[in-house]
């Protein structure tokens, strides 16, 4: 148990190094962008005095380096800073919209894997059978479809010719169905790829055959033996994937107006509001460290060989 | 003559690969008694790790079970269902295999395991737990309690192979197939092994059928021999008359083979050419072209297996016909 906080606790403090890292990056690369965020505040007949006055009312005028830790300063205070455009608290902006992007990405992964788990065991009993053949195919003609053609797609199908979904925003729960899929379906070749070849791998395993010699019956090996060792790296895919598919969201919430985090990252970067981008990468970052701490630590309970260390 | 556990009788194997359909067991037949060590030896690829998946109907594709019948128990295995073919594995006939390392699920415990072959048959887990505790300390482990909850990974190798052959004889079968079940361990842990398996059959009166490349290992726990070369049987018989008195022309290269302290020769004899590709359709005797004593007609006919001493049978043609040849 004592082996389990202290790997958590140093994996958190390796967390944060990275967080840190990345903040300088995010901030290094708006830096070097071109473009000044005043100009698209105020007219071109303002004169350089009020400029001026502006930039420093914002902290512009500051070097970067001492920005930057003002910057910091206020994230670690819970203060993502005030929007360019949209002159609100960025904080409020993200906590508003963070949840629906949750809610999306979350169902899309739960729609991935459901879909994927199943077929690629069944793929990998199947193997090199028309089944097999047809759904490899399949997944493939999906990963092939970009997310915006994709949506608009289903959006034709489902809110137009047959409208038994809503076109687009969120209106309740239905609304979750149409974006979820079109984030989900082209995403679901890798995790089913995944599954078909690490089954394949375990049913070549000594003890799948030991399995049998014992005299148990082919479904139970199939699952108890079979599956529950291909699964662990499905399993900690999942997680490594969360903050990847929250990327991969911005095309779709803006396809289907979707109210979450990635509409507003693109607004933010449409207009050259540094200040909404720098505060959604920054989450994105710590989204991403801690589902990467999950993973590790759900695939050192999935097997017993990998020791926390 | 005692009573047979298992009679095979011309079973064959085939692979299908890209090079053709290679016979890697090819009409073979062969009884082992009550209570008996029958042993099958050869080198790799002669076909008895194969023989032995087959009576187990575990071939795996590209390999299919051609023919031949596997009488146990008043029936013939090989036509059973699906479903009636997993009821005779693991409480009928056990098998344990060559590589103790991986042939135990790394997720589960060793107890787990072991109970879980137990608990096929409707048992409850008290139970269950009770007999794989007694068989883990019959196979000799010591502090059973702690190593039913031991991940196969914590545990060395030959311990391993006892939890292996523990588990496979807790339900009792009435034949033990034992694939090379020294090969992977270390000299020392061999004969240690050897020497449990020869007290547990004793003990729970199993028969085992044994599948080696040592006849070192041959001499310590079979009683019956069958030697297999290229795919089929080639002769077969009681453990002494073939080491004193072996017919085939292989197996008598095979005794040469052998080290010993007493004979006082500088090299050890090697059997001269490789074993031919089973793929390619032949005639004759797959030994042929490797037999320092090949006449005409092993080039034309294969030769089967005939009775040429009491209970002793071989495949050749120098021993047809009475047996005048070279004595």
């Amino acid at each position: 148990m004592n082996d389990i906080i202290r790997y958590i606790a140093k994996r958190l403090v390796i967390g944060v190094l990275v967080v840190l890292f990345v903040t300088v990056l995010i901030f290094a690369i708006m830096q070097a962008m071109p473009g000044d965020p005043v100009d698209l505040m105020v007219d071109t007949r303002v004169s350089a005095e009020k400029v001026m006055e502006i930039k420093a009312q914002w902290g512009l005028d500051k070097p970067p380096v001492v920005q930057y830790f003002y910057w910091l300063g206020n994230i670690f205070q819970g203060d993502f800073g005030t929007s360019i455009s949209l002159k609100q608290n960025v904080t409020d902006l993200i906590a508003q919209r963070l949840p629906y992007t949750l809610m999306l990405t979350g169902a899309a992964l739960i729609i991935e894997y459901l879909l994927a788990i199943p077929l690629g065991l069944l793929a990998a009993v199947r193997k090199n059978r028309l089944t097999d053949k047809a759904l490899t195919i399949t997944t493939v003609v999906l990963w092939s479809m970009p997310p915006f053609w994709l949506g608009v797609l289903l959006m034709m199908i489902f809110s137009i010719k047959l409208n038994v979904l809503p076109l687009s925003g969120y209106s309740g729960f239905i609304s979750l169905i149409l974006p979820a899929l079109t984030l989900a379906l082209p995403a679901l070749a890798q995790i089913f790829r995944l599954t078909r070849s690490e089954v394949l791998d375990v049913m070549d395993e000594k003890y799948v055959t030991t399995a049998y010699a014992k005299g148990i019956d082919n479904r139970k090996v199939l699952i108890k033996h079979v599956l529950r060792n291909a699964l662990i790296p499905v399993t900690v895919m999942f997680f490594l994937s969360l903050p990847w598919l929250i990327g991969g969201a911005v095309v779709v919430e803006n396809v289907f107006a979707w109210p979450g985090m990635g509409q507003l990252l693109w607004k933010g970067i449409a207009k050259q509001d540094f200040v909404i981008v720098q505060g959604i990468i920054f989450v994105i970052t710590i989204l991403t460290v801690i589902c990467n701490i999950i993973g590790d630590m759900i695939s050192g309970i999935l097997d017993p060989r990998i020791r926390l260390e | 003559m005692k009573d047979k556990v298992i009679d095979i009788k011309e079973l064959c194997v085939d692979f299908h690969t890209q090079g053709g359909i290679v016979k890697a067991v090819d009409h073979v037949s062969f009884d082992i008694r009550k209570g008996e060590v029958f042993a099958l030896v050869g080198e790799s690829g002669c076909g008895k790790s194969t023989t032995a998946m087959g009576i187990m109907q575990l071939i795996r594709s590209p390999g299919t079970i051609s023919g031949g019948e596997v009488h146990f128990e008043g029936r013939d295995l090989l036509r059973l269902s699906a479903a009636e073919m997993t009821k005779v594995r693991g409480r009928e006939i056990g098998m344990i295999f060559q590589n103790p390392l991986d042939s135990l699920n790394p997720v589960y415990t060793i107890g787990g395991q072991m109970m879980e072959g137990l608990m096929v048959e409707k048992m409850d887990k008290k139970e269950a737990y009770q007999i794989a505790f007694d068989m883990l300390r019959d196979v000799k482990i010591s502090d059973v309690e702690s190593r039913m909850k031991s991940y196969p990974h914590e545990i060395s190798g030959g311990m391993r192979q006892r939890v292996m052959i523990g588990m496979m004889l807790c339900r009792n079968p009435k034949l033990l197939i034992a694939d090379e079940p020294t090969t992977a361990l270390d000299v020392t842990i061999q004969a240690g092994i050897i020497q449990l398996m020869n007290e547990l059959r004793q003990k729970y009166g199993s028969a085992v059928l044994i599948i080696t490349h040592d006849f070192g290992i041959v001499a310590d726990i079979a009683d019956r021999v069958g030697v297999m070369y290229a795919g089929n049987l080639i002769e077969v018989g009681e453990v002494t008359e073939i080491f004193d008195h072996p017919k085939h022309p292989y197996t008598r290269l095979l005794m040469k083979a052998l080290p010993t302290i007493t004979k006082e020769e500088g090299r050890l004899e090697t059997i001269k050419g490789t074993v031919p590709n089973l793929a390619e359709e032949r005639q004759g005797c797959n030994f042929a072209d490797r037999c320092p004593s090949c006449l005409p007609q092993c080039r034309e006919k294969k030769p089967v297996l005939l009775e040429v001493a009491s209970g002793h049978l071989c495949a050749c043609h120098l021993e047809e016909g009475g047996s005048n040849h070279a004595r």
